[in-house]
């Protein structure tokens, strides 16, 4: 078996109970490597076309990476796949913590979940054994309590547990999986297909994790990233975490404001990260073995309610989302709905931009109190924001709707409302703008899983901030940057580049934290001498990039057999229109730029007109089998 | 030049401006300031002089007067400007 590998892989039917366990060999592992290149190989192979994504067809993997577990800051991270509730394409979320690590070393390099089982269960999993347990006791219970009884009940206070929450086993469609009751594989809905098997966690601890190839290497890899990372760009995102960048965001005009009416918010100023640690910032937390230790722990009250520091503290996602998106200028309650959307289980970015979504139809007279039983449902009311989380989770009130996501709900309430729905494939567009970031506008549009922000570098790397990065980026090639706002055919070349770097970072399944092109704490060369060192394979960035071009195909495949095609790669109405106030007024991303991009863009990636992979390009990347799968 | 925290009377041929720095470029200014300071310079300082005297050589990302971006440092800053100043900021 490969260093850096357990070797096996656990196939959970939970129709029959029936546990197997596969072990692949070295020649599928260095093809597929692990995280999302992994999870794909088995969303294409094992998931039927055309199935309910809630129903016991779907097949939710759980796949971890090469590295995950081994002494460097960056690695600990989980991958959850399958077919998305939200969008009925391809789903796929990352995640952080502890979870990830003790998983490795409990035996397993991932999870294929398929079925339903016909009672609540969890699946425990110990240093090579597992089992599923009873949950009925542990259906209905918030994150936090289910963690702890479970923990109880198997007697050691150090087993992590990812879990559905209450939002899971409601089918809110962009609910998420969390472990340590504050990270979470937030979006695309993962949580909701865990709820709809009637499988509530997964318990792990593991005592040995596989043997890395060069322990010494990897030794003075991590011993570099310690001492540079005082100096590094990532710095700043360690003292005053993601939210370290909320203040730019807003002063470029980029900060999503009153549903993207507006890239400024008047209000940005009580949300930013330095505010958040002068004020409500208990500890800086970290994910294992990790130096940047970029996670907030915040303690604070919210009209009279706790803000616990068990459920961690908001990213600039979660601020922007609840916070600017729905006009609310008020630290606390988005702290507190923080807190909510980790207790029940729930994507932040999808909750809070499908609020504000809710509160522009309100605005514009769409929706009535009649329908929100009597909230009046504003940009800036914080009380309204807050119910709302909590109806979203429990599918109460008007917030049954909402929990269908912002595509079903503009559908629903008609009238026009779908012009206001800031979404691609039904998946929220995350706090980054493609008005003042092109290239991210077109990733937006042509990502399989949906508008996403962590799947391709953004436009400043390769504007004003290159000279910077300049060596590293060197090293993939990007040599010649590009005037700001433009979305050249160079432009597009990065943003493609960029995209199958960061698909590589998800398959490799590391932080685009601490790994990555540019602004990181480790550079590509780097990447991959600690890939090597973990392996001891001897593998080249040249390899390595094709695992994330293989992933990207392998999605957009699975996407053509669901009948995804060109016309569902496309930017909102909102995005199209100029937005008001702030730096980026009157700016805007118009469609015509959008479909010549894409010419560019499919043609660069051996596509055919449609957004489709041909079957040479799959040949060429070796899976001629996805061919095969999608009739080509 | 004098660095305080609030607005005081000017004295004659001087300009207060309201500095806000951001993400790392906080620590060019103590601790308790949290990144805001009122600064006087003499009439007719530039952006360029604001930021030498704040100590910061580093590649300014973005600065802005008055909620607008400002890319010319050669700028004359006015009495009560408010200037917004920021580091390359990552991630989130």
């Amino acid at each position: 078996m490969p260093y850096g590998y357990n070797g096996k892989i656990l196939h959970v039917d939970l129709t029959t109970g029936k546990l197997e366990v596969e072990e692949p060999g070295e020649f599928f592992y260095r093809k597929y490597l692990g995280g999302s290149a992994l999870g794909m190989y088995y969303a294409l192979k094992r998931i039927p076309p055309g199935i309910d994504p809630l129903g016991p067809e779907n097949v939710l993997v759980l796949s971890l990476g090469v590295t995950t577990g081994a002494a460097i800051s960056g690695q600990s991270r989980v991958t959850a796949t399958a077919k998305s509730p939200l969008s009925g394409a391809i789903g796929d979320a990352q995640a952080g913590g502890f979870w990830p690590a003790e998983a490795k070393g409990a035996g397993f390099d991932a999870y294929v979940i398929t079925g339903k089982a016909d009672k609540p269960v969890y699946l425990w999993v110990h240093d090579g054994q597992a089992e599923l347990r009873d949950a009925s006791h542990l259906w209905g219970k918030i994150t936090g309590e289910v963690q702890a009884a479970i923990q109880h009940e198997l007697g050691d206070a150090r087993i992590e547990v990812l879990q559905a929450g209450p939002a899971g086993e409601r089918g809110v469609r962009f609910a998420a999986l969390i472990n340590m009751s504050n990270r979470a594989n937030g979006r695309t809905g993962m949580g909701a297909v865990m709820g709809s098997k009637n499988l509530k966690a997964i318990a792990v601890r593991g005592h040995n994790r596989p043997e890395v190839a060069d322990r010494k290497a990897l030794a003075a890899l991590a011993r570099w990233g310690a001492n540079y990372f005082p100096e590094s760009n990532v710095y700043s995102m360690g003292v005053h975490g993601t939210a370290d960048v909320l203040a730019f965001q807003n002063e470029s005009g980029g900060l999503p404001t009153h549903n993207w009416e507006s890239g400024s918010f008047d209000g940005f100023e009580a949300l930013t990260g330095e505010v958040m640690s002068d004020t409500i910032l208990k500890e800086r937390d970290t994910c294992y073995a990790c130096v940047v230790r970029c996670k907030r722990v915040v303690e604070t009250e919210w009209q009279g309610k706790r803000v616990d520091p068990h459920y961690g503290g908001p990213e600039y996602e979660t601020l922007a989302t609840l916070g600017s998106y729905c006009g609310v200028g008020d630290l606390a309650a988005v702290a507190y709905a923080n807190q909510l959307c980790n207790m029940y289980g729930m994507d932040t970015i999808s909750c809070g931009a499908t609020i504000a979504f809710a509160m522009d139809c309100f605005e514009r007279g769409l929706v009535t109190t009649a329908a929100t039983g009597g909230i009046e449902l504003k940009f800036g009311n914080a009380q309204a924001m807050v119910q709302m989380v909590e109806q979203i989770a429990l599918r109460q009130g008007f917030g049954d709707l909402l929990a269908e996501g912002t595509g079903r709900a503009a559908q629903r309430i008609g009238h026009g409302a779908e012009e206001l729905a800031v979404v691609v494939k039904n998946h929220d567009l995350p706090a980054h703008m493609p008005e003042v970031k092109r290239s991210l506008g077109l990733i937006y549009a042509v990502n399989p899983f949906g508008a996403d922000h962590q799947s391709s570098e953004h436009d400043p790397a390769y504007e004003g901030d290159y000279e910077s990065y300049k060596e590293r980026m060197e090293s993939i090639g990007l040599l010649d940057p590009q005037p700001e706002y433009s979305l050249t055919p160079e432009k597009i070349r990065f943003a493609l580049y960029t995209e199958q770097f960061y698909s590589m970072l998800d398959s490799i399944n590391v932080c685009q934290f601490v790994y990555g092109p540019a602004w990181h704490l480790y550079g590509p060369n780097q990447l991959v001498e600690m890939a090597r060192a973990v392996t001891g394979w001897d593998l080249s960035l040249w390899e390595l990039m094709k695992v994330g071009e293989r992933r990207l195909n392998m999605m957009r495949a699975f996407n053509a057999r669901e009948g995804l095609t060109r016309e569902h790669d496309v930017l909102p109405p909102k995005v199209a229109r100029p937005k008001k106030g702030g730096t980026s007024d009157g700016m805007f991303m118009a469609p015509e730029e959008l479909e010549q991009a894409k010419d560019t863009y499919y043609a660069m990636c051996g596509w055919d007109t449609q957004g489709i992979p041909t079957r040479a390009r799959l040949e060429e990347l070796s899976i001629g089998w996805v061919a095969d799968e999608i009739g080509r | 030049m004098r660095l305080g925290s609030q607005y005081e009377r000017p004295q004659s041929g001087t300009v207060q401006v309201n500095v806000k720095l951001f993400s790392g470029f906080r620590e060019h200014l103590p601790p308790e300031a949290r990144g805001k300071a009122v600064v006087e310079l003499p009439d007719g300082s530039t952006v360029e002089q604001l930021l030498a005297h704040l100590g910061i050589d580093e590649h300014v990302k973005l600065l802005s007067i008055n909620s607008e971006r400002e890319t010319d440092w050669l700028r004359t800053l006015q009495d009560r400007d408010v200037v917004r100043i920021f580091p390359i900021v990552v991630g989130g």
